[in-house]
């Protein structure tokens, strides 16, 4: 077939019914599982596909040590302020959720990811059913999702890590069952664009750890008793703080299952 | 923001509807656009103009079905943009497939052979399965990877693959029984 007739054909499928688009297209409403803690995860299977590859730069002491790999993640699950409402989004501040913020306390960090169609690195060595003594901050106890807005930019307190729109963002707790490690944990799906920026070890004292992808983590101990790790782990980036030294956080990575080792 | 609120608020060219067109729908274009182009740049960029090309047509235009509406004008813009970036930007497998479902000594150049060709296109669709037909837009009016319109429409990769490949046979035989081609 020549290139005119490939063109007609694409044109022709492009005439599609509008019914027919709009069944495929059209968001279905979510069923409110609010309070349902077990046995409440939306029956989505976790995308492990990713759309695209950039590699961008990691900093250490203000140079580049090494680069890591984003994916964009096209077929995340966007959720609407009122569809969030629906899961038993914590609704503490409606101007939040219209913002793009959706704080959950009664969906697990991994029935959130599901219902957001992303993929997670939770596994059974990690338990996500944390009490408020296990968290430092009563905000924090929520599970936070957040799709950041085209307009808007925000650049996270204490983590020299910039990111802007087209980004879901998630945060949540979990303790290691088997040091009982409290770790909060940011990750940071691209949809489909990708800004460049650096992470830069808070202190002289840093750790590189090789992962299973052949990508690498930064570990780092801070003053307050913790250490972070950051890295980007098949196209998502992850910002871990455990309350817990480097070796601990060493530790973690490898409850995991991420590392080379 | 409602598509009928949208609708309206263009019609009388207040932005706040090409803003509420953007939030709601700017992911959804990209994803289309994405899938035919597989360049982010200009993926963007085509959803950008099909969010243009959306708030000058309406008015006069006044879409009862906002979310097909713009998605069509998207996936246009995107094979537009196809054409322009020549055939290497093109899925070679992708329209080996398309050219399983015509017969070979078909030749389509005029406007209203590919008005019979759309309409007898849209009859065979409509015979088709719900979980199909998704199927079948997913992978052909979107252009996404085989996996990603599987996942899309519920099923495993080895089941859309069977059915996709059965979808072209009854696609080309259905063209050639309703007298459309000769076969």
């Amino acid at each position: 077939m020549d290139n005119a007739n490939i063109n007609a054909v694409l044109e022709a499928v492009g005439e599609l019914d509008d019914a027919v688009l709009e069944k495929t297209f059209k968001k279905k409403k979510k069923k409110p599982i609010a309070l349902i803690v077990i046995g409440a995860a939306a029956v989505v299977s976790i995308l492990s596909g990713a759309a695209a590859d950039h590699r961008l730069p990691v900093f250490i002491k203000g140079e580049k040590a090494f680069e890591r790999s984003k994916s964009i993640h096209p077929d995340a699950v966007i959720l609407s302020a009122e569809e969030a409402a629906e899961l038993g989004a914590y609704d503490f501040d409606p101007r939040k959720l219209d913002e793009g913020f959706s704080y959950f306390i009664a969906l697990s960090p991994s029935e959130m990811l599901e219902i957001y169609n992303l993929p997670s690195i939770i596994n059974e060595n990690f338990s996500d059913v944390v009490t408020p003594d296990d968290v430092p901050d009563e905000i924090q106890r929520y599970r936070l999702s957040r799709f950041f807005d085209d307009d808007n930019k925000k650049m996270l307190p204490g983590t020299k890590v910039e990111t802007s729109d087209n980004c879901a963002y998630f945060s949540y707790f979990l303790v290691d069952k088997q040091s009982q490690t409290p770790m909060f944990v940011r990750s940071y799906y691209t949809l489909y664009k990708t800004y460049p920026f650096g992470f830069e070890a808070h202190n002289g004292d840093c750790r590189v750890v090789d992962l299973s992808t052949g990508e690498k983590a930064v570990i780092s101990e801070y003053n307050d008793n913790t250490s972070r790790a950051f890295f980007s782990y098949r196209g998502v980036d992850y910002i871990i703080t455990g309350w817990t030294d480097m070796d601990g956080m060493h530790q973690i990575l490898k409850d995991f299952g991420i590392t080379a080792e | 923001m409602e598509d009928t609120t949208m609708t309206e608020l263009m019609f009388k060219r207040d932005e706040k509807g090409l803003a509420g067109l953007k939030k709601k729908y700017s992911r959804l274009l990209m994803k289309i656009t994405l899938g035919i182009l597989k360049s982010p740049e200009d993926a963007e960029e085509c959803v950008n103009d099909a969010l243009y090309a959306v708030w000058n047509s309406i008015p006069p235009d006044k879409p009862e079905k906002l979310l097909p509406y713009v998605c069509k004008i998207a996936r246009r813009r995107a094979i537009d943009r196809l054409r322009y970036n020549n055939a290497a930007a093109r899925d070679p497998g992708l329209l080996t497939e398309l050219d399983d479902c015509i017969p070979s000594n078909c030749d389509i150049q005029d406007t209203a052979e590919k008005t019979e060709l759309a309409s007898a296109i849209n009859a065979w669709v409509k015979t088709l399965s719900a979980k199909h037909q998704k199927l079948f837009v997913l992978r052909y009016f979107s252009m996404y990877e085989i996996k990603d319109a599987a996942h899309g429409a519920g099923m495993t990769v080895t089941a859309a693959t069977t059915a996709l490949s059965r979808m072209k046979v009854s696609l080309k035989e259905y063209l050639i029984k309703g007298g459309f081609f000769n076969g």
